[in-house]
């Protein structure tokens, strides 16, 4: 089975994710800043009318900006979250089959190797595909946060 | 399933559950004017609409319950069985296992609910009042076989009018079981002709106007055109009629001046009648059957009454006179019950089908999520309206200026409707509230009037949904709390009946709901006791009679030593004040010791707009609802003291007000202003004052609510986001909350035991 990818570069590396995961991809607009959020927290963008999160990936991931950095902002729906995650640039949408991955190596004390899923490597390639929503944090801690509304009795 | 039939039946879910709104208050209504047989009948309508479509839809097990609910519904109406507070809390129960029923198909369609201890319930009840009912049985027998002679008499060219039984001695029982009979009939025939063409559903139009209220000759007329219908369906109307032939005949006999194809309709009509009957579960099988007969005279009799008079016009006097034992027997009966006996006879009486269609409003369902996406929209547009302004300032053109001016105004009107479409009367809540009384008063024995005034008032219906439940607690705690024992209010002099009211009005541009009882009030030295009891307090402090009273919306609080099944756990009051003040509310308290107390939730209209202050921080700009400003001072020379001891605080006539600065509050380190130049903002919260000092203040304007995304729901001091006129998103600030998370990180200070409590 073959899935489309978008792949864009964070500083001089090449990463990947589904291309279901994306809605569009804008140039990056104003952002208004936000208050006591970690600091991968851009801020919040008007996108016709709807106010959506813009989070830094390469702040998150401690990925330094290449000097010739571009901005862009692929919204992303990882439901229940729309988010803006700003990233260098889009490279590519590309075809891959599963069969053309490959597992991820066993890599020990490197911080970002969790949200890696798989590795896609040709003789001038080498994208890793990633999983958003753990790469963003947004996987299980704030999904599954209890609500801490109390009933009225 | 294809999609057609699940629309069908989520239409017919959603209805339904309207249906059951009304009919709750209806039993409500039943039980305090048990004699008023227009709301039994009311009732009666909406069940058997439910039965109807249920069956219709294909929900069967709905339908088989709603049938026994409605032959409960059958004996009430026939006054086989007395309306007592017993008899209402069965109806309800009845309708509280609908609504489950109906919650339950709408999560599953395919969901089956066991209806057998209810139903069994309804048997209990019907059976106890048989013994009482046996003696109305035996009369209603007697009319029976008085009108299975009436096809015989119907000839009433033959039959002299002296020969009739009087008119009297047909009770409402039988009328009603008439109409119910026309009800069943119309049911049956729209299952059959559902698949027909749309030529034959013009005829079952037709058959039913004529069963309905046919006065006027153009029935007559509608039902010749029958005569050109589609062979098949006419075999089948015969064949259904050959199914009753007694009725058929009769109808020959009786009605030899109509036309053939109208009498076709009415024996039909009475086949069906005579089906559905014998499909009913047989309690009473004698009777029963005797029903039937008498259902069938009764529909031909109606039928012809009303088909001979239009067609003779000028003799309808004397005709309606030799009708006498159906059609005028059916209208003297019915005189009580409907109103509808004039000498015309049971022929144009209004069916309860005719005025279920009355009632139908002009209006359509649209779910709420388009209707946001609509608001959204328009929410855009006024900011793009805005843009263009300021462009059309900058190119100077009259023509362009004046049509911006137009499409300004266009835009206000559009967003004003758009509001307005999220507004709904607070009826429906209010409703719930008569239920939640009655249950409570029963619980703890009390007598409660509950009055509710304002009931039309319309609020958006978000703040509407978050209102139920510190509605609900509210009401329950001025049953519970609030009016004393029967006993004590006896001992106080007072009514023993306990007043509640509820109130609700707009009051400059807010709602209003007041939650009034008239009991014991709340004593803020007993509050103060309980709390130093419970360890809240420390021994001996002093409280001032607002903090007192504010005690109650601390956490854990409770006065009632043992947890009852209504309240006295201690959860609540700080639930509900923390619910209203998430939709931006306030409650307050006003109470007198010895007269009552009353609940005041004073609440925004709505929650997508509102007024808002936009001032600036360095660069940024932020909306401060204006709600929360109590007033905004320009800061002077000596107005700020900084103090080792306070922090910063303002001086302001003679107040020390502590202050906050916003840059900081937001972590940024920049100010371009000297705090001299800045603005302060005084937020004065139920005793709680504090100030936050600004930039500038930009202006006030209208904005738009936008709700941040789940992912920042862990961000405190924000209420949400706007987008202002220049396009650029903004935070609303939540000054409250900000100080908080500003003072648990940079400086503790200990305020004073009862303004922290109360804030």
């Amino acid at each position: 089975m073959s899935t489309r990818y978008i792949c864009f570069s964070l500083g001089q590396e090449e990463f990947a994710v589904p291309l279901m995961e994306v809605r569009e991809v804008i140039a990056l607009p104003d952002v208004t800043p936000l208050a006591h959020v970690p600091a991968y927290f851009k801020g919040i963008i008007n996108l016709r009318g709807q106010i959506i999160t813009v989070i830094d990936l390469r702040q998150k991931l401690n990925i330094k900006p290449s000097s010739q950095s571009e901005n862009t902002i692929i919204i992303c729906d990882l439901h229940p979250y729309m988010l803006g995650v700003l990233i260098d640039s889009v490279n590519d949408v590309l075809t891959i089959d599963d069969s053309q991955l490959s597992e991820k190596p066993d890599v020990v004390g490197v911080r970002n190797s969790d949200y890696v899923s798989k590795v896609y490597q040709t003789e001038d390639k080498f994208i890793l595909f990633i999983n958003l929503p753990k790469a963003l944090g947004f996987d299980m801690k704030f999904i599954h946060a209890p609500s801490t509304e109390k009933r009225i009795s | 399933m294809d999609t057609f039939e699940l629309d069908l039946k989520k239409d017919f879910l959603e209805e339904a559950t309207q249906f059951l709104e009304q009919a709750e208050r209806f039993y409500l209504e039943l039980e305090n004017n048990p004699d008023d047989t227009r709301i039994l009948n009311d009732i009666f309508r909406l069940v058997h609409n439910i039965k109807g479509s249920s069956k219709a839809v294909g929900f069967d097990e709905l339908g088989g319950f709603t049938h026994e609910f409605e032959h409960l519904l059958t004996e009430l109406k026939n006054h086989q069985l007395v309306i007592n507070s017993g008899v209402v809390n069965i109806l309800l129960r009845c309708n509280d296992h609908l609504n489950g029923f109906i919650r339950t198909l709408k999560e599953d369609m395919s969901a089956s609910v066991d209806s057998n201890a209810i139903i069994d319930e309804i048997h209990l009840i019907m059976q106890s009042s048989s013994a009482d009912s046996n003696e109305q049985n035996t009369e209603t027998e007697d009319e029976f076989f008085f009108l299975d002679q009436v096809p015989d008499q119907n000839n009433f060219e033959d039959s002299p009018p002296g020969d009739v039984p009087s008119e009297n001695m047909i009770p409402d029982a039988v009328f009603d079981a008439g109409q119910q009979a026309l009800e069943e009939i119309e049911l049956e025939l729209e299952q059959t002709l559902k698949e027909q063409t749309i030529m034959q559903e013009q005829y079952h139009k037709s058959v039913k106007e004529i069963l309905d209220a046919p006065t006027s000759q153009t029935h007559l007329h509608l039902i010749e055109n029958g005569d050109s219908l589609d062979p098949t369906y006419q075999s089948e109307i015969e064949e259904v009629t050959t199914g009753s032939t007694t009725a058929g005949s009769a109808t020959d006999s009786g009605a030899g001046t109509t036309t053939a194809t109208a009498t076709e309709a009415a024996g039909s009509a009475s086949a069906s009648s005579a089906v559905q009957t014998d499909k009913a579960p047989a309690t009473g099988p004698q009777q029963k059957s005797q029903k039937t007969t008498f259902k069938s005279t009764k529909t031909l009799a109606q039928a012809k009454s009303s088909q001979f008079q239009n067609i003779n016009p000028q003799t309808s006097g004397g005709g309606s006179s030799q009708l006498g034992p159906s059609g005028g027997g059916g209208a003297s009966g019915s005189g009580s019950s409907t109103g509808g006996g004039s000498s015309a006879g049971g022929g144009n009486h209004p069916s309860p089908a005719n005025s279920s269609g009355a009632v139908a409003d002009e209006s359509i369902r649209i779910s709420l999520l388009r209707l946001d996406k609509l608001i959204n929209y328009v929410g855009e547009l006024v900011v793009l309206q805005a843009v263009m302004k300021e462009l059309a300032i900058q190119q100077n053109s009259n023509i362009l200026k004046k049509t911006v001016h137009q499409m300004g105004k266009v835009t206000k009107e559009i967003q004003d409707i758009s509001m307005g479409l999220r507004m709904v009367p607070i009826k429906q809540t209010f409703q719930k509230m008569q239920r939640i009384v009655r249950d409570t008063s029963a619980v703890l024995d009390k007598k409660i009037n509950l009055i509710l005034t304002g009931e039309e008032t319309e609020v958006d219906k978000t703040v509407l949904e978050n209102l139920n439940d510190p509605l609900v607690h509210l009401v329950r705690n001025a049953v519970d709390h609030g009016v004393e024992s029967t006993t004590d209010r006896l001992a106080a002099q007072k009514s023993e009946v306990g007043k509640v009211q509820i109130k609700a009005y707009h009051q400059s541009s807010k709602l209003v709901i007041e939650i009034i009882d008239d009991g014991a009030g709340i004593d803020p030295e007993k509050l103060t006791q309980k709390a130093i009891e419970k360890g809240i307090l420390r021994p001996g402090t002093k409280l001032s009679n607002d903090d007192g009273i504010n005690l109650i919306f601390h956490p854990g609080f409770s006065t009632k030593s043992v947890a009852t099944e209504v309240s006295g756990r201690g959860v609540g009051m700080d639930v509900v004040k923390s619910n209203i003040e998430k939709i931006q509310g306030e409650i307050q308290i006003e109470t007198e010791i010895g007269t009552g107390t009353t609940f005041k939730i004073i609440l925004p209209l709505t929650l997508a707009i509102i007024d808002g202050m936009i001032v600036s921080s360095g660069d940024e700009k932020f909306v401060v609802p204006l709600s929360h400003v109590h007033e905004t001072v320009r800061m002077k020379q000596g107005d700020l003291q900084k103090s080792s001891g306070l922090g910063n605080v303002l001086l302001l006539r003679g107040e020390t007000i502590p202050m906050y600065f916003l840059h900081q509050l937001l972590g940024r380190s920049d100010s371009k202003h000297s705090a001299q130049e800045a603005i302060a903002i005084i937020v004065r919260n139920q005793g709680h004052v504090f100030s936050v000092l600004v930039d500038d203040i930009i202006g006030q304007h209208q904005v738009v609510v936008k709700k941040l995304g789940d992912e920042l729901k862990t961000m405190k001091g924000f209420s949400g986001s706007t987008i202002l006129g220049d396009g650029r998103p903004a935070l609303i600030l939540e000054l409250e909350e900000m100080i908080s998370i500003g003072n648990t990180t940079t400086q503790k200070r200990d305020k004073s035991t009862g303004k922290g409590m109360a804030a």
